[in-house]
């Protein structure tokens, strides 16, 4: 055996471990929402499906503990707020790109630090402005806060992308009759669409994960978000139905993980395109 | 078409650079007029800020009769062709040339005919469905022709726009843009630091150095009467022959002296050039072109005050010529204008030619003809065209020529000795 594929076998049983370490977690938790709540605990454990079971777990979830409801709120909150971020960013992250004004380099470069902080150390502070403003219990209190955590996000994205987008690009656009604003709608915006995907890929996942600020803000069942429906599943009171504990898991990831492999292939793009620069 | 002038611009950039100064010129209706420079000349920025992609810091620029100093791009009436052409990768060729009449609101029919017809000059008709990334670079090139183009503008500003073809397809182009040029009859400012191009393409060539404007003046001009060492040496390939000199009067008239050699400087051209009496008994920079060297054995009959002797280094034989480095025991004109213009070229040639001003001798190149025996290591006797030689003062670093009789625009210590 050559060296070379010595590495090659090497590499590739490395990169299997490291997948099976990856999806194993996931798979386990699928199988777990297969089953019955007796069967959850055999062992060693089982493997069998039984349609039934299957129906009878997803109809509970879905049905009679009202989760499309907390989906759709996942859904308008993350959809929303993604969009006002971009809406916000874009712009912002082309004017870091192309302009020089007073402190433009160290914003850019601070921008992103805004997004190290961690949000339990500022669910407090905004748990209180949202309670001022009244707009707790709503999809506005949720939406707000959850803007203000992707937007340092967006626009540094953006900045990397606008950046490999030759300057000259926009001058011809300006030449050719367009102003500062125009350009960017009709000539930067189609250029900019994949690191507009990536942004948004982002935004939504920490969205559509964000638990502990929702918590704070969201205590009636009406605008919960599957992550804060979901911890209700788990309390003293009830007893601890671990199956249907998996199939909200389930539940949460298909849609996200639908969107993700949707644009798959521009989140791969605009990650190396970011890289490089 | 308009007028395009430029009257005591400059260019401060926000870390302080000074990219242009006090540059006054003035481009005339319909004219080719070419910057031309070494990198970090300040020929770019000057297009630019007519352009209006760069502040004007000093001065006044006007297009026409109207001072354009704060005005928006698109309200200059100008196109531009860019230096990596800046072709919008998501539109077709044919959305891409007729973006601009788009933008302005031209009715589709009218927008459709003037597309095609600037297709059809271009030769880009097969290719108006396609989009940039599937086109070739000279495709490339000419569709940001089409582009300027289609805009029938007041006036054309082109950046470098041959530097990224290869150079079969460059002297294509050149020919090409040339043509367009003309046919449309249409002011065009254009950028290059190929002096190649700014001979062949231009009707006058404004030569920029640090900011500043050296010479404007017709192709033809800028090569027979440069008005300094730097234009000098930057116009012309292979470069002029800069040796040090002696000016010396003599009972014949004035004669320049290389080290031991001396060449009789016939009496027209000290009559056209009167300030060279001045410099009789000084030490001046002597430059001979290329062409007017030839290897005497062919020449025929030649007078003593034109003959130069000297070692040839190397030969290289072009086919049509043959170029000769021959060796002559002078120092060669190495001055901060010289320097400049070989480092844009290539830093290694001015180590070169300072171990040459060292060691006191010059390689200087002769264009000769076909069926010269001049071989590597022999000596050879050229003839020197003196009729057409270059006198140049080492101080201030400007020729010798004045018909108004001041040696030179700004006076060194040599110069000051006469005043």
């Amino acid at each position: 055996m050559s060296s070379r594929t010595f590495g090659r076998v090497v590499s590739y049983t490395v990169l299997i471990l490291i997948g099976l370490v990856g999806i194993a977690p996931f798979l386990y938790l699928l199988i777990l929402s297969f089953k019955s709540r007796i069967d959850v605990l055999t062992v060693p454990p089982t493997l069998h499906l039984d349609w039934a079971q299957i129906k009878s777990n997803y109809g509970n979830v879905i049905h009679d503990q009202g989760y499309l409801t907390f989906i759709e709120n996942s859904v308008i909150v993350t959809g929303i707020s993604t969009l006002i971020a971009l809406v916000l960013g874009v712009p912002a992250a082309y004017a870091f790109s192309r302009l020089r004004f007073r402190g433009s380099d160290a914003w850019a470069s601070t921008i992103l630090s805004f997004r190290f902080m961690p949000p339990v150390a500022v669910a407090i502070p905004i748990f209180l402005m949202i309670q001022y403003l009244g707009l707790t219990n709503s999809y506005l209190g949720l939406i707000l806060p959850y803007v203000a955590f992707s937007l340092p996000l967006v626009v540094w994205i953006m900045i990397g992308f606008f950046d490999e987008i030759p300057r000259e690009i926009d001058e011809a656009a300006m030449v050719d009759g367009l102003t500062r604003p125009f350009v960017l709608l009709r000539v930067l915006l189609p250029l900019a669409r994949p690191g507009m995907l990536v942004a948004a890929t982002f935004g939504v996942i920490f969205i559509w994960n964000e638990f502990l600020v929702g918590l704070y803000i969201i205590n009636s069942q009406g605008h919960e978000t599957i992550p804060i429906a979901a911890s209700s599943l788990l309390t003293v009171e009830s007893p601890i139905d671990w199956n249907i504990a998996a199939t909200v898991g389930i539940l949460t990831v298909i849609p996200i993980l639908m969107f993700s492999m949707l644009i798959q292939r521009y989140i791969v793009r605009g990650i190396t395109a970011g890289a490089v620069h | 078409m308009a007028t395009v002038s430029f009257s005591g611009v400059g260019k401060v950039y926000r870390d302080g650079t000074r990219a242009l100064d006090d540059f006054s010129l003035d481009v005339a209706d319909g004219e080719f007029m070419v910057f031309v420079g070494p990198s970090g000349c300040g020929k770019t920025t000057a297009l630019r800020m007519v352009a209006g992609l760069e502040d004007i810091t000093e001065g006044e620029i006007r297009i026409g009769e109207t001072v354009v100093n704060g005005l928006h791009p698109r309200k200059r009436d100008i196109a531009m062709v860019f230096q990596n052409y800046a072709l919008y990768p998501h539109m077709t060729v044919y959305k891409n040339i007729a973006f601009a009449l788009k933008v302005r609101k031209t009715p589709p029919e009218e927008i459709k005919r003037r597309v095609e017809e600037a297709a059809r000059i271009l030769g880009l008709t097969p290719e108006l469905k396609r989009k940039p990334a599937q086109l070739s670079g000279g495709q490339r090139q000419r569709v940001a022709m089409g582009r300027a183009i289609v805009r029938d503008p007041q006036v054309f500003l082109m950046d470098e726009p041959l530097s990224n073809l290869d150079a079969k397809l460059r002297v294509q182009m050149r020919a090409e843009i040339s043509r367009i040029q003309h046919e449309l009859g249409a002011t065009t400012i254009y950028v290059t630091h190929d002096q190649v191009e700014a001979m062949t393409m231009g009707d006058r060539v404004a030569v920029l150095r640090k900011g500043e404007l050296q010479q404007v003046a017709a192709p033809q001009q800028v090569y027979d009467r440069p008005a300094n060492l730097f234009v000098a040496s930057f116009i012309g390939s292979p470069e002029m022959n800069l040796v040090v000199a002696e000016l010396e009067r003599t009972d014949g008239g004035l004669v320049c002296r290389v080290a031991e050699q001396t060449l009789a400087v016939p009496d027209e051209l000290v009559r056209a050039r009167p300030a060279l009496e001045r410099y009789a008994g000084k030490t001046i920079g002597l430059g001979i072109r290329p062409e007017q060297l030839e290897d005497a054995a062919l020449a025929g009959d030649v007078p003593a005050g034109s003959r130069l002797r000297g070692k040839v280094v190397t030969t290289e034989l072009l086919g049509s010529e043959l170029l000769a480095h021959v060796e002559l025991d002078a120092a060669p004109v190495v001055t901060q204008e010289v320097r400049e213009v070989l480092e844009d070229v290539d830093r290694s040639r001015v180590v070169e030619l300072e171990s040459e001003a060292r060691a006191r001798r010059t390689v200087v190149v002769g264009r000769f003809a076909i069926g010269s025996g001049a071989r590597a290591g022999a000596d050879v006797e050229m003839r020197v065209d003196t009729r057409r030689l270059h006198f140049f003062d080492l101080d201030s670093e400007a020729a010798i020529e004045s018909q108004r009789g001041d040696p030179a625009p700004s006076p060194g210590p040599a110069a000051r000795l006469e005043t």
